[in-house]
């Protein structure tokens, strides 16, 4: 069973194409890291499957558990289970974390989420923030933390992290990283994982890796491989690599 | 009563005096209405829940179960008035000439010239009523006292005189709401002169909720004495057709402190020019204006700010966001400081935008709809963090930001 599947998907952002024929997949409960330079597309990809109307679909499909979403509407989309962590999130002023985390929640007919909010605030050494205005004054490290707490409170059952341990300290990623294990991805729950450092890939348990370059997909495998070649010579390795060249 | 026929003279030279900022309006046709009109409201019944309702929306407890005292005022007519506090008088403006005039002559058009301008003026030599508030020495209210102002009925002039006065190391919190029954043409001027006596704390809070057919030129002046603090916050949740204010609040004595914000709203063709203005005149002052606007349909918000710092270690900050709504809808933000020393220390921010789609597509990813997203993002834009008023008046201000919010 896929939780995920993009198939042939092409994208565009004002008229330009960022992805080009895009295949990929994540089973129910696996997790999976797409790795690949900055700006080779993809936050793009996580941008099109929680289905931001600024990135259009030119061609392709998106399918969640079997059920095609290409042209459902964002807010549908997460209601059904899927959360994003943003790479920048933007500052929402005059709205508390604690605010938009309950309205969020009760939107969905949760009732008593203090507790857990709670819990996972103090998980993620974030209760300080919580009656912060949203991203206003952040660290890079806190805003990342933060969009983190709003997916764990969301209950995914497909969670998209795009570049959670960029600009993020050593400690904090390998705290980020206990909390995806323990409590983020369980019960099934599926993830992509995007990175480009491929940092928190080595406090999460992945099962497969995708590297995309260029808006394309140049190679999937065993996450643990290709996040090793890729810590030890870097990505242009895999622009090189003939092998991989059959990806695209 | 020499002072009372010199101010008179002064207010009569001042009758067709314009007011710097704003439309200006035709004050002699409602003058001439006025004389006309009969003291008496017909028709009126506070108990009415339409009306009730109505006051509600601006803030005042009906009930009174959690106020201090009220001061209730329909056109020209005083409908009720009382205190429940021991140590706080509330009088009505001719009660407290006639009966204590030794205090009110040190305070009456102290904070505000008489001849600013025709509308102080038409308030001094055509007004009715106003509240009077005491609130004597070491008195601190703990529940605020709420004054409310009603326009009802048709071409009504409404021109109260109002002043509070806090002795020493008092503390008050007045709620005024101000709003209209049944659609009234009209026009709501209203004279407000704020006296915070030596560490002494004043919170004002003032509800607006008006129709379009309505002018509404407020003319607020506030002193404040050593160590004493005034925080005022003006919430504009429905505009009239034209409103201009400019509350000017000076900071007299040593480690005076001021905020001072509002929260406007534009709808329609309405023409909203609201300011304030803080002196920092004593040694250690400090002053805060915060200001947020809102622009929907065609309306034009000028929103002014100035600071002036007149002395040593005196600090301001000024802060003025303007959100458009529609494309027809005109923001102009217009920020002072002035500094007259070289030990004062002024700042400022302003900035006019529309929503950022960024921030829409964000919290849609969060699970909101594209209209939930924009409201509470423009719910957000309109909270102003106000410290050191009460918790019941920042959940009714909260309250009130909410249903604003709702609609636009």
């Amino acid at each position: 069973m896929f939780a995920l599947e993009v198939i042939g998907l092409t994208v565009s952002v004002d008229g330009k194409r960022i992805l080009k024929n895009i295949n990929l997949n994540t089973k129910k409960g696996e997790v999976v890291l797409l790795l690949g330079p900055n700006g080779s597309g993809k936050s793009t990809l996580v941008q099109a499957i929680i289905g931001n109307p600024k990135y259009k679909i030119e061609e392709g499909k998106i399918l969640y558990y079997g059920e095609d979403i290409t042209k459902a509407p964002m807010e549908a989309r997460v209601l059904k289970g899927i959360g994003l962590a943003y790479q920048i999130p933007p500052k929402i002023r005059g709205v508390k974390v604690r605010d938009l985390i309950i309205h969020m929640l009760r939107k969905r007919g949760a009732t008593d989420v203090m507790n857990e909010l709670d819990k996972y605030a103090s998980l993620l050494k974030v209760q300080h923030l919580l009656d912060r205005e949203i991203n206003v004054g952040f660290s890079g490290g806190e805003m990342k933390k933060v969009e983190l707490l709003f997916t764990l409170m969301q209950r995914p059952k497909l969670v998209l992290l795009d570049e959670i341990d960029s600009g993020v300290d050593v400690e904090n990623i390998v705290l980020m990283g206990k909390v995806i294990n323990e409590h983020l991805i369980k019960n099934g729950t599926s993830a992509l994982i995007i990175t480009h450092t491929a940092q928190i890939a080595r406090h999460i348990k992945a099962d497969r890796a995708y590297v995309m370059i260029d808006g394309t997909i140049k190679c999937e495998g065993d996450a643990n491989k290709i996040v090793e070649t890729i810590l030890r010579f870097g990505f242009e390795r895999c622009i090189k690599c003939v092998r991989w060249s059959i990806w695209t | 009563m020499d002072m009372r026929e010199e101010v008179k003279r002064k207010a009569k030279k001042a009758l067709s005096k314009p007011s710097i900022y704003g439309p200006d309006i035709d004050l002699e046709y409602y003058i001439k209405k006025l004389e006309r009109e009969s003291s008496k409201i017909v028709g009126f019944d506070i108990k009415d829940p339409r009306v009730q309702s109505k006051l509600e929306s601006v803030g005042i407890d009906v009930v009174e179960a959690e106020r201090s005292g009220s001061y209730y005022q329909v056109n020209h007519q005083v409908v009720s008035y009382y205190s429940k506090i021991p140590g706080v008088k509330v009088l009505t403006l001719e009660e407290a000439i006639n009966e204590y005039w030794d205090i009110i002559k040190d305070y009456y058009w102290k904070a505000i010239p008489v001849d600013k301008d025709k509308y102080t003026a038409t308030v001094e030599l055509y007004g009715k009523g106003g509240y009077v508030i005491i609130v004597d020495d070491n008195v601190k209210i703990k529940q605020p006292l709420q004054t409310c102002l009603l326009l009802y009925g048709h071409e009504v002039l409404q021109a109260p005189h109002n002043i509070i006065i806090l002795g020493e190391n008092a503390e008050a919190h007045i709620i005024t709401g101000c709003t209209f029954l049944r659609e009234p043409t009209g026009v709501h001027l209203g004279v407000s002169e704020f006296y915070v006596g030596r560490g002494s704390k004043l919170t004002f809070t003032m509800i607006h909720g008006w129709g379009l057919q309505q002018h509404v030129r407020p003319r607020t002046g506030v002193i404040v004495e050593d160590e004493g603090e005034y925080i005022s916050h003006y919430v504009v949740l429905s505009p009239p057709g034209t409103l201009q204010t400019y509350p000017q609040v000076k900071l007299k004595g040593k480690n005076t402190r001021a905020h001072v914000s509002s929260v406007c709203v534009g709808l329609g063709k309405s023409v909203v020019d609201v300011g304030s203005e803080i002196v920092l005149e004593g040694e250690g002052a400090s002053g805060e204006i915060i200001s947020r606007s809102l622009g929907k349909d065609e309306t034009t918000i000028i929103a002014r700010g100035r600071i002036v710092g007149v002395a040593e270690r005196a600090k301001g900050h000024l802060e003025c966001m303007g959100l458009l709504l529609s494309n027809s809808a005109v923001i102009e933000a217009i920020p002072q400081l002035s500094a007259h020393l070289d030990d004062v220390e002024l700042t400022h921010e302003a900035s006019i935008g529309r929503i950022a789609e960024d921030e829409i597509y964000y919290l849609m990813s969060k699970g909101f709809t594209y209209d939930e997203a924009k409201s509470i993002i423009v719910r957000g834009f309109m909270s102003i963090e106000i410290k050191g008023i009460p918790k019941a008046l920042k959940d009714m201000i909260d309250s009130v930001v909410t249903i604003i919010s709702s609609k636009l």
